[in-house]
């Protein structure tokens, strides 16, 4: 800028005030008036929040705040700061003329004449949505690792706590089971009284072993805890397949996602009960576990080639009512198919949101003919 | 046998059972894993009872440094309770069969022998199906 320039903006105040308001483009600079309408709108406030400068005169600032601020009383607030202090810091989500949003930061500042008489305000702000969102995000994601770290560190307290009582206390009720059998061997027969005793002894020992599998039991992680979905499945196989001479295969179609925790629960539990079926009912030489993940859709298919059933109603007995009703609480479809001879499928089929409106509607248990003619 | 656990009641216990059988006879207890690698080498015996931890640390360490020196060695692993987390370690590591420490003592022996008669698993497969499975 030469010499010459720099003089002629000098020489008026107003004019370069009135260029200052109308090429700064990368902050809104308005002013409002005692009404809280607004009164100047400078090229950046029009690029910021949509309103042309024709539109924007005489429009209540109100109209720039959201719904819930309204609610508050920010619009009331921010003024009355300005007032009392001199100026008012402006950082929240604004509304642009079509109804989006906006993070602005800027700053509400009293205009004052010179005796000190209060004549409006102005606003000058910027758009800082995008460092709001990354600043959002950066929360959002420390949250998250702050909650899975500490639930990290309750599941190893759990741990720890079970893994003592396993190998303290479990261990001395088992150290006396054993010496309470040494002890049988020891007595004669003749020893009426004493075998009673022994025999009660016996139970409470037992007892207190029951009682302390249990806890150890539910303070260990559970499958779900430790691993996701299909981990748990995989594991189950693994678990099956060097505990039994079976052929196991657990396989998975489509991307895998987190469901629900309630419908995993549901789904990993359907899939220990039908597995539990067939390892005590099916004699089986092949088990086949199979996940499948669909847009809309999460089924879960276990079949064997074990003996089969007929599968008449009500299939009391085989687990299957459990299924069922498991099935029905995260709104899924049960289907059973079985014959004699030709082994089991059962398929539940849940919607991934673990809603569905359809939990109403029977679900299909049915022989298969196909199966039965072979 | 070899019987290994590192609670010297429990030790005592199993080898008290096992005195009452006229065809068994410990001939070791181990209370840690590197003592009963020791103490197999040493009497090289037909059947190895090993609690499935040591002083805190997993006995499968142990059982697949053994089965590899001795592939024919019949190791048999003791749970604690049936849903124990290195049950399913120390099988893939060699063990022959597991056995739950207060099973009834008939029991027991029978599945001694049947492992014994070189049976794998017979046990572990029982108590899976059972109804603790």
């Amino acid at each position: 800028m030469s010499d010459v320039d720099y003089v002629e903006l000098r020489l008026h105040p107003e004019e370069r005030l009135r260029l200052i308001e109308e090429n700064v483009e990368d902050y809104a600079i308005f002013v409002i008036d005692m009404q809280g309408r607004i009164a100047s709108w400078n090229r950046g406030a029009e690029r910021i929040l949509g309103y042309s400068e024709q539109e924007a005169i005489g429009l209540h600032c109100r109209e720039l705040f959201t719904p819930e601020d309204r609610a508050r009383g920010a619009v009331e607030i921010e003024r009355t700061i300005a007032d009392e202090t001199g100026r008012a810091v402006d950082e929240r989500w604004h509304l642009r003329k079509d109804g989006s949003r906006f993070w602005g930061n800027g700053i509400m500042t009293a205009l004052k004449d010179e005796r000190g008489g209060l004549r409006g305000h102005v606003k000058i702000l910027r758009d800082e949505t995008l460092r709001k969102q990354a600043q959002d995000a950066l929360v959002r994601e420390q949250e998250k690792r702050i909650e899975q770290e500490s639930r990290n560190a309750v599941l190893q307290e759990r741990n720890r706590i079970a893994q003592e009582i396993h190998d303290t206390l479990a261990q001395s009720l088992t150290a006396i089971h054993l010496h309470l059998e040494a002890l049988r061997d020891l007595l004669r027969q003749e020893d009426e009284p004493i075998h009673k005793m022994l025999d009660k002894v016996q139970e409470l020992v037992r007892n207190g072993l029951t009682e302390t599998r249990r806890s150890v039991q539910a303070l260990r992680p559970q499958l779900l805890e430790a691993n996701s979905l299909t981990g748990a499945f995989f594991r189950m196989a693994e678990e099956i397949r060097s505990g039994a001479s079976m052929e196991v295969r657990c396989v998975v179609h489509g991307e895998a996602i987190p469901l629900p925790p309630n419908v995993e629960d549901q789904l990993l539990r359907i899939g220990q009960e039908a597995v539990t079926n067939v390892l005590r009912h099916a004699d089986a030489t092949e088990l086949e576990l199979i996940l499948r993940f669909e847009p809309e859709t999460f089924t879960l298919e276990i079949r064997d080639n074990g003996q089969g059933f007929e599968p008449q109603p009500p299939w009391r007995g085989f687990g299957l009512i459990g299924i069922q009703e498991r099935a029905k609480s995260i709104g899924g479809q049960t289907t059973l198919i079985s014959a004699p001879g030709k082994g089991t499928r059962i398929t539940v089929t849940a919607p991934l949101d673990g809603r569905g409106g359809r939990s109403e509607e029977p679900t299909g248990l049915l022989p298969d003919e196909n199966m039965r003619k072979g | 046998m070899l019987v290994a656990d590192c609670h010297h009641l429990i030790r005592e216990g199993l080898a008290n059972l096992l005195s009452y059988e006229p065809d068994m006879q410990v001939v070791g207890d181990a209370s840690s894993g590197p003592e009963a690698m020791d103490l197999f080498r040493e009497h090289r015996p037909d059947i190895a009872l090993m609690d499935l931890r040591m002083t805190g640390e997993s006995a499968v360490d142990a059982i697949r440094t053994l089965i590899r020196e001795f592939p024919d060695a019949r190791i048999l692993v003791l749970a604690t309770f049936p849903e124990d987390q290195e049950i399913m370690p120390a099988l893939r590591a060699g063990a022959k069969d597991c056995l739950l420490k207060d099973m009834p003592r008939g029991e027991m022996v029978a599945a001694i022998r049947t492992a014994y008669a070189g049976q794998r698993l017979h046990y572990y497969q029982q108590m899976r199906r059972g109804p603790s499975a």
